[in-house]
């Protein structure tokens, strides 16, 4: 069964000045006692997510609105596991798998094919394993032509459409978007929206940080407004949009 | 951090080598060959050059070229690993802000590209002695041995060398120092034996291990045992540091960058 749970999570980034960041400095200062050079507020922490509280249920669909900086990407990557919170608990049940939009993750140098295999590997599926699904993927997201491109030269469209194939076809029962629908056309949106509303698990869980109602409507069940870091209301999918639909979506 | 199993990190880094290798062969016709050109032409010239210089401290030594060859490939091995660990972060930013390869694997990548040159490097040395001699010295279960040991300590050496390098940005400077100089600290161009009454001084060098262990029984003669027991000892050393620093440092990693 998979499920979410955050419990008074708090995420907070460290950003380090240019003495916290030398090895030469924290070196001397370990054999003498003092630095050398002036350590007051060097580190600052900035607090991304402060005290989110909230749980999502099997077959959840999620969308999350907010305005830009108040936190949805740290949200998610919370959410996916990719970051543990600086503080309180998240739990998360589950294969999570995170279609955010700071580079996807992959080695650049690496074809489309080999990346969808390696990928299989990391997931403990065998080579003949991945081999089908590389042809559903291909096949499902019209990616054959670029079969043996490499990532750095693919459009960031294909690399979208390459993470949620990954997601989808590699069981992946928790996914997350982070405001990565701008890069798919209509055709992908309703490839997409057909296989979470068929294929996709009925116990999975799906969060979407997204701007556009188009995309939201017709998905979610349930939606949260984040404001500053904090949760700031959430609930059914049409009582938010009702109450804030026109503030944080087009 | 999404934490996969050791096994599928494994067969997924094994598989990133491999189609690395593959693109390489694409890329130009000879592919990893052409690392191996220039490392045998390096061996080449050092080896006339100094060769030349330290003529009457060789003395009666039968091979001086494959004493250079075999210490200069342990050499480039480990220091090409820790050059490439250093500056991880850089060219590896996404992966490591997104955290889907899991951490092992980044560093992995650089170490068994390196291992497969470094093994190209000996069995091409093998080959060549052998066409110029007629005669096989190599001494096959030792020299396998050194090589897993040394690609054990390389290892962990560069996970902690790429997790510190992301940490503390002067730190790939310091390091780029220590291996320069350490070259020529080290017994490659030269035989322990040139210091004179000062040679125990290269017992405290941990890279004459790993170069020992590798370059003996690659010239036909078992290492002493003390060097198996030191090397193992850096080895056990450098596997429970690298995993303290690990278990410690990798959920941070991604706040670093």
């Amino acid at each position: 069964m998979t499920s979410i749970n955050l419990n008074w999570a708090t995420d907070s980034f460290p950003f380090y000045g240019v003495w916290n960041r030398s090895f030469k400095q924290r070196f001397v200062q370990a054999l003498t006692g003092e630095g050398l050079q002036d350590q007051q507020g060097d580190k600052q922490l900035i607090e991304a997510i402060s005290d989110i509280t909230m749980q999502l249920a099997p077959g959840d669909k999620l969308a999350i609105l907010g305005d830009n900086g108040v936190g949805k990407t740290t949200l998610l990557r919370v959410m996916s596991g990719l970051l543990k919170p600086s503080s309180g608990i998240a739990h998360i049940d589950g294969t999570p798998m995170a279609i955010l939009d700071i580079g996807f993750g992959f080695d650049p140098s690496m074809t489309l094919s080999h990346t969808i295999t390696a990928y299989g590997l990391l997931r403990g599926k065998t080579l003949s394993e991945t081999c089908r699904t590389e042809n559903a993927i291909l096949d499902y997201f019209s990616l054959s032509p670029f079969a043996n491109r490499q990532i750095r030269i693919l459009p960031p469209g294909c690399l979208f459409r390459l993470c949620t194939g990954l997601a989808f076809f590699y069981d992946a029962n928790i996914i997350l978007f982070d405001e990565v629908f701008d890069a798919a056309g209509p055709e992908t949106l309703e490839k997409i929206k057909n296989y979470i509303a068929r294929e996709f698990p009925a116990d999975g869980i799906i969060a979407v940080a997204e701007r556009s109602r188009a995309i939201l409507t017709g998905l979610c069940n349930k939606a949260l407004v984040l404001e500053d870091g904090r949760l700031m209301d959430i609930g059914e999918f049409d009582a938010i949009m009702a109450k804030h639909g026109d503030k944080y979506t087009l | 951090m999404i934490d996969p199993k050791l096994k599928n990190t494994l067969r997924f880094s094994v598989y990133v080598t491999w189609t690395d290798i593959r693109n390489g062969f694409t890329r130009n016709r000879l592919g990893t060959l052409w690392n191996s050109l220039g490392h045998f032409a390096a061996v080449g010239l050092l080896g006339v050059f100094f060769g030349s210089i330290l003529k009457e401290d060789i003395g009666s030594h039968p091979n001086y070229l494959a004493f250079l060859a075999t210490g200069l490939f342990v050499w480039i091995f480990l220091s090409q690993s820790i050059n490439e660990s250093c500056s991880l972060f850089v060219t590896n930013a996404p992966s490591l802000r997104h955290t889907a390869q899991p951490f092992v694997a980044l560093v992995l990548k650089p170490v068994l590209h390196n291992l497969l040159i470094f093994i190209q490097n000996i069995v091409l040395g093998i080959i060549f002695y052998f066409t110029f001699t007629g005669k096989f010295i190599s001494i096959f279960w030792p020299l396998i041995f050194g090589i897993v040991i040394v690609f054990g300590i390389v290892l962990c050496l560069c996970m902690v060398l790429a997790i510190g390098c992301i940490r503390f940005r002067d730190l790939p400077q310091l390091v780029s120092g220590v291996i320069h100089v350490g070259f020529f600290l080290t017994p490659i161009i030269w035989m322990e034996h040139f210091l004179g009454r000062y040679s125990y001084l290269v017992d405290f060098n941990p890279a004459y291990y790993l170069i020992s262990i590798v370059r003996e029984p690659a010239l036909g003669s078992m290492p002493n045992p003390a060097m198996w027991l030191i090397s193992s000892a850096i080895l056990a050393f450098g596997a429970v540091l690298a995993a303290y620093i690990y278990a410690r440092t990798v959920q941070k990693i991604p706040y670093w960058l």
